[in-house]
């Protein structure tokens, strides 16, 4: 596209405002390196908001300069007039001068330690601001990896549990690579479900657990998306375990001809 | 401070790397008015508004090393920090800003006369000048920090017209400077 039409565009301005999507916004950095005209004219937009942000500003109140102040870390400045100093000296007996510039010589010595140390403080502050952020990264990993590895060690418990059987659900015609595995525990009746193999379905639609007792379904709760293995609802006496795909929040009967997977206990 | 004293912004900046107090001054003297209008007027709360203007000049502070001259001018760089802290806010606080701006566009189109832009602040008059249409553009674009895709979704016009609309819009008000 040519430099001018870019700007009677108008994408420059959005550009600016940072309301261009990435790959134009790449784009647009990319031109301003070889058309100097791109620039003046992005200047010149920038200097129109600025105006803009002019004509529209109001004075906070006074207080806030200081608290803001208070804020900040100030660098020292190091304000000796060595003109100053030198003219004074100047004037003193010869017996001082010397005096005098050894005392110039430790003032300058310790406002540079000072300035030193001063700003090796600035440094570690920010160092110590950099470290908590990555510590609250960490800290951040930490709390999911421990979550995750929580979650396994339920999994883990509920299928090595003897008294859970499991039963492999197997693909029907409507989606023959499909899995689900179900542990199901005869005596209490504690249902789990692994579904991790089952396909991504849409955001309207939810898989639901079916058991099948004295012939007739039985609904065992819908599947969390999220959700790879999941405590379903207790079912005793199940003769088979059967997964349909319902609408959002699953139906009080299945839908038969959306039967994904079925497997008999 | 001193008035004798004006920075173009390359001398600023220098300034302001050395963090001394005096830069302090300048900058807050010079460009807090603007910074704060432009959080004011995008919160409309006037505690949250310290705070934002706080954070705004602490980023400022800490982060001028980072400051990159070819990429926009300082001006703009600071009220893009301000600018974005400040939506931000709002799009963290209530998704009900959303719905506010909906409310705003539909009274604005049953009621072509002019409705209140910007209360009570110098750009509103400026403002007022430019088409209805020209106006909702630059306050979902510069004020609620609407992307293109979601002002073109936001008015139901093409991403082209979100453009042409905002040049238009930026044509006019360069007459007012």
């Amino acid at each position: 596209m040519e430099a001018r039409e870019i700007i009677e565009s108008g994408a420059l301005e959005l550009y600016v405002l940072g309301a261009l999507p990435a790959e134009e916004t790449r784009q647009i950095d990319d031109l301003r390196r070889t058309h100097p005209e791109l620039n003046e004219e992005i200047t010149r937009i920038e200097s129109t908001f600025e105006e803009l942000a002019k004509a529209q500003a109001v004075m906070p109140e006074p207080e806030l300069k200081e608290k803001i102040a208070n804020k900040l870390q100030f660098g020292v400045e190091l304000d000796l007039d060595m003109e100053k100093v030198s003219s004074v000296i100047v004037e003193l007996t010869p017996v001082f001068k010397l005096a005098a510039a050894a005392a110039v010589l430790i003032i300058v010595g310790l406002v540079s330690t000072t300035y030193y140390f001063s700003s090796r403080y600035t440094e570690a502050n920010r160092e110590i601001v950099q470290l908590k952020a990555d510590k609250d990264v960490l800290a951040q990993q930490v709390k999911m990896l421990s979550g995750e590895s929580e979650a396994i060690k339920q999994q883990l418990a509920v299928i090595s549990n003897p008294a859970n059987k499991a039963i492999a659900l197997k693909g029907l015609a409507i989606a023959p690579n499909a899995q689900a595995v179900v542990y199901w525990n005869a005596q209490s009746g504690e249902t789990h479900l692994n579904a991790a193999l089952l396909p991504k379905v849409g955001g309207n639609e939810q898989y639901q657990l079916w058991a099948i007792v004295a012939g007739k379904p039985v609904n065992l709760g819908v599947i969390n998306k999220d959700t790879l293995f999941d405590r379903m609802k207790d079912v005793r006496e199940a003769q088979a375990f059967a997964i349909t795909l319902e609408p959002l929040g699953g139906r009080p009967e299945p839908s038969l001809d959306k039967m994904y997977v079925l497997g008999s206990v | 401070m001193k008035e004798r004293e004006k920075y173009s912004e390359e001398e600023l900046i220098k300034e302001l790397k050395t963090r001394s107090r005096k830069a302090f001054d300048y900058l807050y003297d010079n460009y807090s008015p603007a910074l704060y209008g432009i959080i004011i007027n995008i919160i409309r709360d006037e505690q949250t508004a310290h705070d934002l203007l706080q954070e705004a000049f602490i980023k400022i502070w800490n982060g001028i090393d980072s400051y990159d001259p070819a990429k926009s001018r300082l001006y703009t760089w600071m009220l893009n920090i301000a600018r974005n802290l400040s939506i931000d806010k709002i799009r963290a606080g209530n998704s009900l800003s959303r719905k506010e701006n909906k409310d705003y566009i539909r009274k604005e189109n049953e009621n072509t006369k002019q409705t209140p832009f910007v209360e009570g602040i110098g750009l509103r008059g400026l403002v007022n000048e430019l088409e209805i249409e020209q106006k909702q553009i630059i306050e979902l674009l510069y004020f609620k920090g609407y992307t293109q895709t979601e002002a073109a979704e936001e008015l139901n016009i093409p991403l082209g017209t979100v453009k042409s609309r905002v040049r238009l819009a930026m044509v006019k008000l360069r007459k007012f400077f």
